[in-house]
């Protein structure tokens, strides 16, 4: 009998076990609602008046947590943080994802962002009570759907001011505004340009200097008929098609969604049409916009597009024998000013450690010691008027990459027209699924309707509340 | 006296019942339970749109009605099935002669034993690492293409193997069959040495050859163990998604040629987190996937009906 009680006993104590590892993680979706405000529409921008956050420097912040999580999709900031953010340790030099400020614990979550994946992680971590989120950083892309009450803190609720955020320029702040609440904040802007091979421009065009090459490439024709004379020396004018996506999708009139309906733009639609003959020319490849890599190695394509953040993230700056490395590349505006991108900083609404995450996006976005290292040590752009306007007219200061030119002026140049106003909360996945769609289309493997129809059935699978 | 007996008798019993309860438990929790709240969430509008929670309202069989109209379902089943198939077809052949010689008491192979380990380390390896090599093995600037350009000067410009169909399904088939012949070929084997040698000893006696033992004595004895591999791998095939998943990066590209119906139901409880429609779809996937079982099941025993 006693046996007969122990296996019962211990049996059930198995169960036990095994059911305990289930309690409190209820598979079941709750009715409750995500503390939003009203609809989720796309975001409209353009109403809002920026630079005014309305905070001042007497709000008290509490650090109550005992660690500090910050979710992002790449190693970019992080980097940034862990070099320039006094006080920031890292515990083991081999780990990049735990530190240190000061006594508390540091943790990054890094999720990279294919396919809304680091979306889907964010919205977990943020909707789940349990998991500990202090710091998010979000893209242009998609930066609305989390800069809204209750996801994000209000930068006036962690004691920054006006004053902060005077030099900062405009469209930064629009993309992060929603209801004229500023909810974020970047250390960068992304005025871009049309970055391009030296040799290769000697050789073809005779010359590699900046205001000459820009004026053979003013504008799409002109820019076409030089990838025309590329084809013929035997080099491609760009590594793949989507290398001027961004030129087209950020100078759109439109937004992607209006009225939950699926919106195309004619400047997308003219970077199909557009790619499709180069890609039919041989003048581009076809393959994605990352796996550029030999084409930053050797002289194989004429140009690429992009902004600060591409010469040292991107270009393989520090491979030893990349073009970047032997400051091979130079720097114009191209036929279309135009922006890409961007990073931007917020403070979760439920943070636990307000008062270090406050003093983390203060520090690696508005102080002015931090963006000055970040233009001397990365070549990145900076979101601080004054600074930028110090390196633009400094005539001293040149980028390696770009054999000693200095961008500054030129981005300057491209960010005076940028327009965020069409910006939605879909506009990562419509991005990628247009580029993945066209691709088989520029391919030869669908025709343009198919690969229109492929284009739609994303979209609409991933965002049920949308219809073409 | 004999009622003390039997009382004996149903006390093994029960030991039986309570040996059953962790399983029974288990299994309640972790399958049951979900299983019945995909069906019940199937008839729910219930998704994500930004961070707002849309539903969860009652809207009837409006998901299965949208996922019939409007989904392409039956183009991703179709894909689902055709790599299946690229994948099944060199797989059930090579293990059943891997199997036949490895069980061959005349050929006595040396190191069967080495061979047996060695066809089936690939199913250890996981998938999703399986298909980044795969992805750098054949991607634009990989070791094939230099392989193919460079070495054997077959073609003079790099072929892009996943913007073709035919080489993306194809890939996705032989690496299905890489990881599970050697599975395979472990249960074929079992099956074919619980055959009685006695029969082979006879057949030989007869003066059969290689040939005729294996079809007709190896094949039809060894039909319900052919019968399981057939059905478990055909489950395993509709669930087919880490694979072309990591190698497509998520897109099932080229042309949506490579999406099966289980990264289909991934785009749906991605992003928007729409938890009705991927539930309408999981209820199809397990309609489909019992009918199946069933046919095949049905098929295989039409002899002694």
């Amino acid at each position: 009998m006693k046996k007969k009680l122990l296996s019962v006993m211990l049996s059930t104590a198995m169960v036990a076990a095994l059911l305990a590892g289930c309690t409190g993680n209820t598979p079941a979706v709750t009715s409750e609602v995500a503390p939003t405000t009203s609809e989720v529409a796309p975001v409209a921008t353009s109403e809002i008046e920026p630079g005014s956050v309305g905070g001042s420097e007497d709000v008290v912040l509490e650090d109550t947590g005992d660690k500090l999580t910050i979710e992002c999709w790449n190693d970019e900031w992080q980097t940034r943080v862990i070099n320039l953010m006094p006080g920031y340790t890292q515990d083991s030099e081999n780990d990049p994802n735990h530190g240190h400020i000061g006594d508390l614990p540091v943790e990054w979550i890094v999720t990279p962002s294919d396919n809304g994946a680091y979306q889907n992680a964010l919205d977990a971590d943020l909707l789940d009570d349990a998991a500990d989120v202090d710091i998010f950083l979000v893209e242009a892309d998609y930066a609305g759907k989390y800069t809204v009450p209750g996801v994000a803190k209000a930068l006036g609720d962690l004691g920054i001011t006006d004053a902060d955020i005077a030099d900062q320029y405009a469209y930064t702040q629009q993309v992060v505004t929603t209801d004229g609440v500023l909810y974020g904040s970047s250390w960068q802007t992304c005025g871009a340009g049309m970055i391009y091979n030296r040799d290769i421009a000697k050789e073809v065009l005779g010359t590699d200097d900046p205001d000459e090459v820009q004026a053979l490439v003013s504008d799409w024709d002109k820019w076409q008929d030089v990838a025309g004379q590329m084809k013929e020396a035997g080099y491609k004018m760009t590594p793949c098609a989507a290398t001027s996506y961004r030129v087209f999708s950020n100078n759109v009139t439109t937004p992607w969604v209006k009225d939950g309906k699926i919106n195309v733009d004619a400047n997308i639609q003219k970077w199909i049409d557009m790619s499709k003959e180069m890609v039919d020319a041989e003048q581009t490849g076809t393959f994605g916009l990352w796996d550029t890599n030999e084409d930053f190695q050797k002289n194989i394509s004429f140009c690429v597009f992009g902004p600060a953040w591409y010469f040292d993230f991107c270009m393989q700056k520090g491979s030893g024998d990349s073009i970047a490395d032997r400051g091979g590349w130079a720097l114009c505006q191209g036929p279309q000013a135009h922006y890409w991108g961007g990073t931007w900083v917020c403070v979760a609404d439920k943070t636990d450690n307000a008062a270090t995450a406050a003093e983390i996006l203060k520090t690696m976005t508005m102080d002015e010691g931090v963006l000055t290292s970040i233009i001397e040590d990365y070549g990145d752009n900076v979101n601080n008027k004054t600074i930028v306007a110090k390196y633009a007219a400094d005539t001293t200061y040149g980028n390696d990459v770009l054999g000693g030119q200095n961008p500054y002026s030129i981005f300057e140049g491209a960010l005076a027209n940028v327009d965020v106003s069409n910006m939605t909360i879909y506009d990562q996945i419509c991005n990628e699924a247009i580029q993945t769609a066209m691709t088989d289309y520029f391919t030869g493997k669908v025709d343009e309707d198919t690969a229109w129809d492929n284009f739609y059935t994303q979209v609409e699978e991933t965002y049920p509340e949308l219809s073409r | 006296m004999k009622q003390a007996k039997r009382g004996k008798v149903v006390s093994f019993n029960k030991w039986g019942y309570i040996f059953l309860i962790p399983f029974i438990a288990v299994y309640c929790f972790f399958q049951l339970v979900p299983l019945v709240m995909t069906i019940y969430y199937s008839f729910f509008e219930n998704y994500m749109q930004g961070m707002t929670q849309i539903g969860p309202n009652f809207i009837g069989i409006q998901n299965y009605i949208t996922l019939f109209q409007k989904g392409d379902m039956l183009k991703y089943a179709l894909n689902t099935l055709i790599m299946w198939i690229i994948g099944f077809i060199p797989q059930i052949f090579v293990s059943l002669l891997l199997g036949a010689w490895f069980s061959d008491t005349r050929l006595r192979l040396r190191a069967a034993g080495f061979y047996k380990v060695v066809i089936y380390l690939p199913n250890l390896i996981m998938a999703s690492a399986f298909s980044m090599l795969f992805f750098a093995l054949f991607s634009e600037s990989g070791p094939i293409n230099a392989l193919l350009m460079n070495t054997l000067h077959v073609i003079n410009k790099p072929f892009i193997f996943f913007q073709d169909v035919a080489a993306t399904r194809i890939l996705v088939g032989f690496m299905n069959f890489l990881m599970w012949f050697g599975n395979t070929t472990i249960l074929l084997m079992a099956g074919m040495l619980g055959i009685d040698p006695s029969l082979y000893e006879a057949a030989e006696v007869d003066g059969a050859t290689p040939t005729q033992v294996f079809w007709r004595i190896t094949l039809p004895l060894l039909r319900p163990i052919l019968v399981y591999v057939v059905i478990t791998s055909l489950i395993g095939g509709l669930q087919m998604f880490d694979v072309p998943q990591i190698l497509t990066n998520g897109k099932g590209s080229p042309a949506n040629s490579a999406m099966t119906l289980i990264m289909w139901l991934n785009r749906h409880i991605g992003t928007s987190k729409n938890f009705g429609m991927g539930g309408a779809l999981s209820v199809v996937l397990f309609i489909i996937t019992g009918v199946l079982s069933m046919v095949v099941y049905k098929l295989s025993n039409g002899k002694e009906d």
